[in-house]
């Protein structure tokens, strides 16, 4: 069965809570140091964990972008986007269509006006 | 003149049958003018935020150098002659490795992400487009130039007395065929947002659902959209978080620009405080809810529409809101003498 973005999402959100127990846990330790030094030695672990926080959450991003899901969604979108614009130009094209009509009655006007004469 | 006017009996019929359930898309207007400004917002958002997020690397990059006073090389990917490569073009420090993507899946799915948003934006523009009543007011112009324009000329005609006859013909035409026009903007606008919302159902806990075996494009398009502005905000927040660590590191006693220095790890907490505040998915969730509240309105017979136009505002603020807190970039100090 294919993987849904709601599948992919909540895959991160477990995987992200996890880790912000371990962040918050790693923080408490370093925080609770008795020397600089002692505290200091936490940065390294504690940064590989946000970053890898930051990788979960990318890594998801990029899982739904390729999901089939979305590519099924954006094929409709842009099939109804396509519908809508030829039915909202319709209404455009009626409109040219009169002015030019018009305008070439307009022009057919002036010549039978011409063609009468000032005697009628 | 009798005979002509006869002749023209037959559209008469057409403007009674066409009042009949006849719905104007137009009144839907301004709500989704709100709508697609909204998801204009959301667009920018992701701009905003993946030029921030580059800034702040740099921003924290430029911070350690000044503090370590490091030796630094140019990357060969900046040579003239370097083959094109996705390696960026920065400094680095002497004995380093050469510089890497700092965030190649963001980097990578730029391009689809910004086909997702041209996608939706697109999108949002046709719903504008079958809306738009200033193309009502053109038609009807032009109906009337035109109706103007025959009667002049059949007043020049050997039997003027048939102009008067024609232009109330012409009149009931023109308005039918406006209103037909007006009935399939309705039509393929309740078709298209029915068709792109899908049966979203409420769940108290997991907000709007699709059913299972159910398509619901605009839900899948914004949720993944959700997950690219949440992994730029968190990654902001990670690089804003070590930022802040480096400025506040060497503050103590006797360091000649404290009040600088401070005021940059200020601005720059601030900043990820905002963004620790700002929640993507919350706006993408507000949009899909807008949209819903569309499907809704389009498809009431009494074309209640008040949901709609309270979401669709909440939407559009709350993507506004986005888009600032994403554009805020961090703050070097102005200047850096050291302890």
């Amino acid at each position: 069965m294919a993987t849904t973005i709601d599948d992919i999402i909540a895959a991160r959100n477990a995987a992200v809570h996890i880790l912000d127990h371990e962040i918050q846990d790693a923080l408490a330790k370093q925080n609770a140091a008795t020397s600089e030094a002692a505290a200091d030695r936490f940065n390294g672990p504690i940064h590989q964990l946000m970053a890898q926080r930051v990788a979960i959450f990318e890594r998801a991003a990029d899982d739904m972008l390729n999901s089939s899901e979305l590519a099924s969604a954006l094929n409709t979108l842009r099939s109804l986007t396509s519908d809508m614009n030829t039915v909202a130009a319709r209404m455009g094209s009626v409109a040219g269509f009169f002015k030019n009509v018009a305008d070439f009655l307009d022009a057919a006007s002036k010549v039978a006006g011409v063609l009468k004469g000032p005697g009628g | 003149m009798v005979a002509k006017v006869r002749s023209m009996r037959p559209f008469a019929w057409l403007p009674f049958t066409l009042l009949i359930g006849c719905s104007s898309p137009y009144q839907f207007s301004n709500e989704i003018g709100s709508f697609s400004t909204g998801v204009d917002n959301v667009a920018s958002a992701y701009t905003a935020g993946y030029s921030s997020l580059f800034s702040d690397r740099l921003t924290y990059r430029t911070l350690i150098f000044n503090d370590t006073s490091a030796k630094l090389k140019l990357a060969i990917s900046c040579s003239p002659a370097a083959p094109p490569s996705e390696l960026p073009c920065e400094f680095y420090p002497q004995g380093a490795p050469q510089p890497s993507p700092s965030d190649p899946k963001l980097e990578s799915d730029r391009r689809g992400v910004l086909d997702i948003l041209n996608v939706l934006t697109n999108y949002a523009h046709a719903l504008q487009a079958v809306t738009n009543a200033a193309d009502r007011a053109a038609f009807d112009a032009a109906a009337s130039r035109l109706n103007a324009s025959v009667t002049a000329l059949l007043s020049k005609a050997p039997n003027p007395a048939v102009a008067p006859a024609f232009s109330a013909g012409f009149n009931i035409f023109a308005w039918a065929l406006g209103q037909a026009l007006d009935q399939q903007r309705f039509d393929i606008l309740k078709q298209a947002v029915s068709l792109a919302n899908g049966p979203l159902q409420w769940d108290d806990h997991k907000g709007w659902v699709c059913p299972e075996r159910s398509v619901c494009p605009v839900r899948s398009v914004a949720k993944t959209l959700g997950g690219q502005l949440d992994a730029i905000s968190e990654a902001r927040k990670l690089v804003l978080y070590d930022t802040v660590n480096a400025l506040i590191k060497p503050l103590g006693p006797g360091y000649k620009n404290y009040t600088g220095r401070l005021g940059a790890a200020n601005h720059t907490k601030a900043v990820l405080v905002q963004l620790e505040q700002a929640q993507p998915s919350q706006v993408t969730d507000a949009l899909i809810n807008a949209h819903n509240a569309l499907r809704d309105g389009v498809n009431d017979p009494a074309r209640s529409f008040s949901d709609f136009a309270s979401a669709a505002d909440q939407f559009a603020g709350l993507a506004e809101a986005l888009k600032n807190d994403l554009a805020t970039p961090a703050k070097a100090p102005s200047s850096n003498p050291g302890s």
